[in-house]
């Protein structure tokens, strides 16, 4: 070797004092320099760290695209992870619910003006329905004991995992919305606000059965009630409306006060 | 004492599974013995706070679980391995521990992480980390699940047939482990194993018919079949339960003819003696 580094110049580099070709320079004189390589203060500290990103990188698997979307949006990267795990999240439930929707429109456009259209409007309220079935409960989540045992508070839990899938499938729903040939009367919020309502009760109900008998027992309520009043004038009118909003109001009174028969079982 | 549970009913329809049950636990490893149905899986899962009793009282660590904050303050200090934990089959094992971990509160991520390196070393999982569960045999999955029971250090652990599946080394690893964990923690397990019972426990609970039959040490458990085991030559007409020896004579536990070479009791004696009394409808051995 016919120069050598001194010590101010390393120590620049160690602080990341040099531009990118002189501390490249450095570095591969460093290679092949012993009496410079023993100049570089060595921090075990730094390896430590250096050694726990690649073994994050080979351990930790990879994120699902709900869950990476999660993140981007500013959701920590915990709460992403619980909400993300729900089953209503995976692709299959996201996929099952636009099959659904894209049904339900084919068949509400086929035949525009005879009042078709509500297919779409008694579908569309089922599948946050549907979603919170399969959100919570030791049917849809293999771990369910463990959650229960947990400090997390499982009712938190299924809000946010409720927040996610009333998200996911009212937001898909909207995206249909515009093609189904209802008439002006019948707007946007004909259909959101028995959504809110039918997933506030089966949120209620879970408090008491598996989410799934739950969402079992608002789907039969729902097709009981709707499909005779299909018949008898505009079910998604003014009236339905108030009637709706007031379901919602006591479903979720009920779903806060019952809180904790979500964190524990056989709870009085 | 840490561990407080007294006069706890629970019943499933018209039967119960707990009928009066109470105990106390301290620092030290209990074990809970007892026939399918006694009753053992309910306790454990009024002791992990996952089950409501119907009536009396669960005290631990001095906290009411009836309480929702004081349960979930006991939940942060509690390690369940439940009997049939379920997984995450496309999970790697890495990644179940972590999820497990954020549920229980380890929020930072560098932390936890390392939380979860140090409990699959700690059930020798290391070079299963990045494994997929559903390519793990049965023993494995067993040893997942008690690694994440140890997340955070828990102060009492509530094992539900955490031997169960294990081949005879993994049992011994896992009594090297429990032994060793033991020794600033309450632990309270089930098992059909007498042998973990015997090589582990400093006290056993008999479990039948949701009541506890027997709670003391042991080798008083064994010493409830003193007098009551015996070798016979002949198929023992008179025993509650026998068997076969390789040397072609008979073990015999129960009331013994005279004149036998009595033998020295073992736990499983003893239990055979409690429980098979009370499942015969007979007086039960003085416990």
């Amino acid at each position: 070797m016919t120069w050598h580094i001194d010590q101010p110049t390393m120590n620049r580099y160690e602080e990341g004092g040099l531009d990118r070709v002189a501390a490249s320079s450095l570095e591969a004189h460093t290679n092949q320099c012993g009496q410079c390589r023993s100049l570089v203060s060595v921090d075990p500290g730094i390896f430590e760290l250096q050694w726990l990103k690649i073994a994050d990188r080979i351990e930790v698997g990879r994120r699902g695209l709900i869950e990476r979307a999660l993140e981007r949006s500013g959701v920590p990267d915990h709460i992403a992870r619980v909400v993300a795990l729900s089953p209503a999240l995976r692709a299959s439930f996201v996929l099952a619910v636009l099959l659904v929707l894209v049904f339900a429109a084919a068949a509400s456009t086929s035949n525009p003006g005879a009042g078709s259209y509500r297919i779409f409007l008694i579908v569309a309220p089922l599948l946050p329905v549907a979603g919170v079935a399969m959100a919570f409960g030791k049917l849809v989540d293999p771990a369910h004991e463990l959650t229960l045992a947990s400090p997390i508070d499982a009712f938190r839990l299924l809000l946010w995992r409720a927040a996610a899938v009333l998200t996911v499938s009212l937001g898909a729903a909207f995206l249909f919305w515009p093609v189904v040939p209802a008439p002006s009367t019948v707007g946007f919020a004909a259909w959101v606000i028995p959504a809110f309502a039918l997933t506030l009760t089966t949120l209620a109900l879970s408090s008491r059965f598996e989410p799934s008998v739950g969402s079992g027992i608002v789907t039969a309520g729902w097709l009981l009630v709707i499909l005779p009043a299909l018949d008898s004038g505009n079910p998604f009118g003014a009236y339905a409306q108030a009637l709706s909003l007031g379901l919602a109001f006591v479903a979720g009174v009920l779903f806060v006060l019952r809180r904790d028969h979500f964190n524990r079982k056989g709870q009085s | 004492m840490q561990v407080s549970v007294t006069d706890v009913h629970k019943k499933y329809g018209s039967r119960a599974a707990l009928d009066g049950v109470s105990f106390e636990l301290g620092r030290g490893i209990t074990g809970l013995l007892g026939p399918n149905g006694a009753g053992k899986t309910t306790l454990l899962r009024c002791l992990a706070t996952v089950l409501a009793p119907d009536r009396g009282r669960l005290e631990i660590f001095g906290l009411d679980p009836d309480r929702p904050s004081e349960r979930t303050e006991i939940r942060r200090r509690l390690g369940y391995l439940p009997q049939e934990p379920g997984f995450y089959r496309n999970f790697t094992c890495f990644d179940f521990i972590d999820y497990l971990a954020i549920l229980k509160e380890h929020v930072d991520r560098s932390d936890r992480h390392n939380e979860v390196r140090r409990v699959l070393a700690l059930t020798g999982l290391t070079d299963r980390s990045t494994t997929k569960i559903r390519k793990l045999s049965g023993g494995m999955r067993r040893r997942l699940a008690l690694a994440q029971s140890l997340l955070g250090s828990p102060g009492l652990l509530v094992l539900d047939e955490p031997t169960a599946g294990l081949d005879p080394e993994l049992r011994f690893r896992f009594r090297e482990l429990i032994t060793e964990l033991s020794a600033d923690r309450v632990v309270f397990l089930s098992t059909h194993q007498t042998e973990d019972v015997a090589a582990i426990c400093d006290r056993v609970i008999v479990l039948d018919s949701g009541r506890a039959r027997y709670d003391g040490t042991p080798s008083g458990l064994a010493e409830l079949a003193r007098g009551n085991v015996w070798l016979s030559n002949d198929r023992p007409a008179s025993a509650r339960i026998y068997w076969r020896m390789a040397n072609g004579q008979y073990r015999a536990v129960g009331k013994p003819p005279p004149n036998v070479d009595m033998l020295e009791p073992t736990i499983e004696d003893g239990y055979v003696m409690l429980v098979g009394a009370a499942g015969l409808g007979e007086e039960p051995a003085a416990a």
